[in-house]
């Protein structure tokens, strides 16, 4: 039991989480790495062609994962908001400038697979469906805490923005998932369903929940990386810093 | 009675400005003419085109009076002085809100169906375009005030504004017309109106009270 | 071996969908390392001045 507090409050300083973290992220980076590797060969390789869409549903096991994840992180950069506003804690305001480009990343890269998913077999790469536009939607939420981020020249303020702004919009994002869901299938009926009448077959879904897992481990990584350079730019100044650019320790 | 005379204040200042108060409402006008005529072949043969249209032009006009929302009494030092007081930064904020809604909402909820009908659209589908931009002008304020007062002092405005806002905009956009909509199709629009509704009581009342700390927060720095 | 790459003529999507994704992945791991190799390098470079 007292473990756990002990190694999470520590991670909550700035100078023992830039000293313990390396190591974290290099577990995390060699885990997700193996994981997607094994998730898209067996994907890639091992999984029978689809009935409808032959074998150009193989892009579902790195699109759904990327996709899925990009909503997770912004609910998250919410959670951390919350978190900064009400304890005033220093590492959530730098988990919230280090997970919103891996989300923005993330998204983009959904969108832009999706679209080449498209081709084959919607035969065009960009449609008007619920699910694209609300990433759509999600990209220029992440590109706003982005930009807020960065023309708010306070650090406090700078976060205390990004934290609303944060919450604002993971309060909308159900609520625009609805809303474009309901107003899609209002215009144009059924048109596209992505795996027709069939369940999806267990065959299918091992290599999907290895895949999702390794992005949720790589994702924790990209953004322990980024949150150990924003700790060292932040913490210009400090004796710790110091002695690690010097090379005395770290 | 305080809120009373802030209100008078604010309203005499829109109006002493002269011609300048009506250019919200010229740009209505303005940019729904230029997308009905432009697209009218599409307007005359179906009404909820030119719903669409009229919601989206309400966004647009909404966001260009935001940016001078709180910019004169920052600059003037009224706010400084405002957030001094937790009641009196409510009661600049609430007027600030309900000043800006009657400026650009209230006009709007008015001139929307009017230009409707003029294009020949059905008595009752006006009727109800003009009570769901009743319904979606004072969210559309509640939600752009919030974000206007992050930015407040920056001396940033504009396009960064409009990046900002806009997502947050497109619920009550599109269950807004999703009911005018329905309408036109005589289906049925409840659930589609009881969002507005919810989204409608969740900003006026949660927005007014989180824009005092926000504002004092863009006075410490 | 012929089969997998071209996958009945959908290879060139599934393969370039895989190929774009792993590069970005690669991209977000590698790019905070890289940055902070610049920013140490370069606060070393202001102590040298110093």
């Amino acid at each position: 039991m007292k473990f756990i507090p002990t190694w999470l409050h520590r991670l909550a300083s700035p100078q023992h989480f830039f000293g313990d973290i390396k190591s974290w992220i290099m577990w995390l980076y060699v885990l997700g790495t193996i994981g997607f590797l094994v998730g898209s060969v067996w994907g890639l390789a091992f999984v029978p062609p689809e009935r409808y869409q032959g074998d150009s549903f193989r892009i579902l096991y790195v699109h759904a994962p990327i996709a899925h994840v990009a909503q997770l992180i912004y609910i998250s950069i919410a959670v951390a908001g919350v978190v900064h506003l009400v304890w005033k804690l220093k590492m959530a305001d730098v988990y919230m400038s280090a997970a919103a480009p891996v989300g923005c990343w993330l998204t983009a890269l959904a969108l832009a697979s999706g679209m080449i998913w498209g081709m084959p077999t919607w035969g065009t790469a960009w449609v008007w469906d619920a699910r694209i536009v609300s990433t759509l939607i999600l990209l220029f939420l992440f590109f706003g805490l982005i930009v807020l981020r960065r023309v708010v020249p306070n650090p406090t303020r700078a976060a205390t923005a990004l934290s609303i702004l944060a919450i604002v919009g993971a309060i909308n994002i159900p609520i625009i998932k609805y809303s474009v869901e309901w107003f899609e299938t209002l215009h144009q009926p059924a048109s596209i369903e992505l795996f027709g009448d069939i369940a999806i077959a267990p065959v299918f879904l091992t290599p999907l929940f290895i895949n999702i897992a390794s992005i949720y481990v790589l994702a924790a990584g990209f953004i322990l990386a980024n949150m150990r350079y924003l700790v060292v730019e932040r913490n210009a100044s400090m004796t710790w810093i110091q002695g690690w650019i010097r090379g005395q320790s770290q | 009675m305080r809120f009373w005379a802030l209100y008078q204040r604010e309203m005499l200042i829109e109006f002493r400005s002269g011609v300048e108060s009506f250019i919200p409402l010229v740009f209505f006008l303005l940019v729904v003419g230029t997308f009905a005529f432009t697209l009218r072949s599409f307007i005359s043969g179906d009404a909820r085109v030119l719903v669409a249209v009229i919601w989206i032009t309400t966004l647009f006009t909404s966001m260009l009076s935001l940016d001078k929302l709180f910019k004169r009494d920052h600059a003037d030092g009224t706010l400084a002085v405002a957030v001094l007081h937790s009641e009196a930064i409510t009661a600049t904020v609430v007027t600030k809100l309900v000043t800006h809604w009657s400026v650009t909402g209230i006009p709007i909820t008015l001139l929307g169906p009017v230009v409707g009908l003029l294009s020949g659209m059905h008595f009752d589908h006006a009727l109800m375009l003009g009570f769901t931009l009743l319904i979606g002008t004072p969210t559309i304020t509640m939600l752009g005030a919030l974000v206007t007062a992050l930015l407040v002092g920056l001396g940033r405005g504009g396009e960064l504004l409009t990046v900002l806002i806009l997502p947050l905009y497109i619920p009550i956009l599109l269950f807004g017309i999703s009911v005018c909509h329905l309408h036109i199709e005589s289906a049925s629009y409840t659930s589609e109106l009881l969002w507005c509704f919810a989204l409608l009581t969740g900003s006026t009342t949660a927005i007014p009270l989180a824009l005092g700390p926000v504002l004092k927060m863009s006075q410490d720095s | 071996m012929m089969e997998l790459l071209t996958m009945d003529g959908h290879g060139i999507y599934v393969w370039s969908a895989y190929i774009l994704t792993t590069c970005v992945l690669l991209g977000l791991g590698i790019y905070p390392f890289i940055r902070l190799s610049r920013l140490k390098q370069r606060y070393q470079e202001d102590n040298e001045l110093k």
